[in-house]
């Protein structure tokens, strides 16, 4: 249990910054927020709602962001909308952020095969090899959704910083799931390989 | 259908041993779709695309263009087929001395039109690849972006219902990567023209195309959700 709960504090503290980097220049509500994020980071990241609103949660309680106004919402699982401002705190943590060392190591994607992985007997290959296909298969619809999120982005203006970042920030995640898709092909060799070992030796 | 692949399959010898170079290959393309190939080197890339465009047959299984199977057509057949139906971008980019009119305006002229009906057409297509700047260049003084531009135009010349392009953003930076991308989209979505591309990474991916990965000789290709294959919509204005 507390394991995970360090997980979720690590995984809300690298959304953390990002929410506040949008309400510097705004206030915004919180699924405002979520949109917005999803705008500028792209589909290749699988943001989750709830990280979100945990990440603005930490912000409040870090008394980095406030609550500048309720309204009720009839229509809504939430009863109540919230639109939340920076503090003059959170603008001091977001240009120290900006001017601090950057860190931090993408998550292990497809952790799941790879946990599989780790404690499978080549007995298992050919579960793998259905687990591997399918985790190329999401990494090239990923890809899909953020070479067209890019594509969106090419007919403004090439060159100026604004594009050009976007153009970087879509790119970042673009490579990072060719990486993924190139870890894939890796390990259906290394799989198939002693898959087809074992049939020889059963077969001999 | 326009391209039909039903379990087709294409094998090497080099030395003493046999290259699975293409394994089961099975997609249908038809009018207006696109399929954007992703693959690493040696993954069976150009092997798909040279039996897509008929260059060269399948060992097992077949390849069909508007339900006839290339293995049954004679070579004058496959011959006519690749002059008049299929527009193919490959990697070697033409002869340094030559004019670009000239170099896109040869289809043309190997189909029995004129010279001035050539030039006509191949100026028609370069402006159409934003070409226009460079018309009166010769192919070697272009950079390798306006390379792939001239390669687009002299494909497009022949006026074919499928367009083939070999890694099309292979040499460039990415900026004009994404520029061929979207020039590709453009003149094959306003058309209606069938693309069939290769991509070494994702990188040079296709936006609003169907994609496959190509490993090691075998194709899988994600079935996008119905939004992805949707019509293609021009954009307003090129910025």
């Amino acid at each position: 249990m507390a394991r995970r709960g360090a997980q979720r504090r690590a995984k809300a503290s690298g959304l953390k910054y990002a929410v506040l980097g949008l309400l510097v220049e705004q206030p915004s509500y919180g699924y405002s927020l979520i949109s917005q994020l999803t705008e500028v980071v792209g589909d290749a990241y699988r943001l989750k709602d709830s990280a979100v609103y945990v990440a603005i949660d930490t912000l409040k309680a870090d008394g980095y962001v406030r609550e500048v106004e309720r309204q009720p919402v009839a229509d809504s699982k939430r009863t109540q909308r919230v639109m939340y401002a920076i503090t003059p705190e959170g603008r001091e943590a977001v240009a120290m952020w900006l001017s601090g060392p950057a860190g931090g190591s993408p998550e292990p994607a497809r952790s799941e095969l790879v946990r599989r992985l780790a404690f499978s007997g080549r007995e298992h290959a050919a579960s793998l090899l259905e687990a591997i296909d399918e985790g190329e298969m999401e990494c090239v619809e990923l890809i899909a959704a953020a070479t067209r999120r890019q594509h969106a982005l090419a007919g403004r203006s090439a060159g100026e910083w604004e594009a050009e970042v976007e153009r970087l920030v879509h790119g970042y995640g673009i490579s990072y799931l060719q990486a993924l898709l190139d870890w894939h092909r890796d390990a259906r060799a290394v799989v198939t390989r002693f898959a087809a070992e074992a049939n020889a030796g059963e077969a001999g | 259908m326009l391209l039909s692949f039903e379990a087709a399959s294409k094998r090497y010898r080099r030395h003493a041993r046999e290259i699975v170079a293409v394994d089961r290959l099975t997609f249908d393309l038809d009018v207006g779709e696109s399929l954007c190939v992703l693959g690493s080197a040696r993954s069976g890339k150009t092997t798909l695309l040279r039996l897509a465009a008929g260059v060269e047959i399948p060992d097992a299984g077949t390849v069909s263009f508007v339900g006839r199977a290339t293995s049954a057509m004679s070579r004058r057949e496959r011959e006519n087929l690749f002059r008049h139906e299929i527009g193919c971008v490959w990697q070697a980019a033409g002869p340094d001395h030559v004019e670009v009119v000239q170099f896109v305006s040869w289809p043309v002229l190997s189909a029995g039109k004129s010279v001035r009906a050539g030039a006509e057409l191949a100026r028609e297509k370069l402006s159409l690849v934003e070409a226009d700047d460079f018309m009166d260049a010769r192919i070697g003084d272009l950079s390798p972006s306006e390379r792939m531009r001239v390669c687009l135009a002299q494909a497009l010349v022949r006026s074919p219902r499928l367009l083939i392009a070999d890694e099309p953003s292979k040499t460039l930076d990415p900026i004009d990567r994404r520029r061929i991308v979207d020039l590709l989209r453009s003149v094959t979505g306003e058309a209606g023209i069938a693309l069939l591309m290769t991509a070494g990474d994702a990188t040079g991916a296709l936006p609003h195309a169907q994609l496959g990965s190509l490993d090691r000789g075998q194709l899988r290709i994600s079935q996008p959700p119905v939004a992805d294959v949707l019509p293609f919509q021009p954009r307003a204005a090129h910025g």
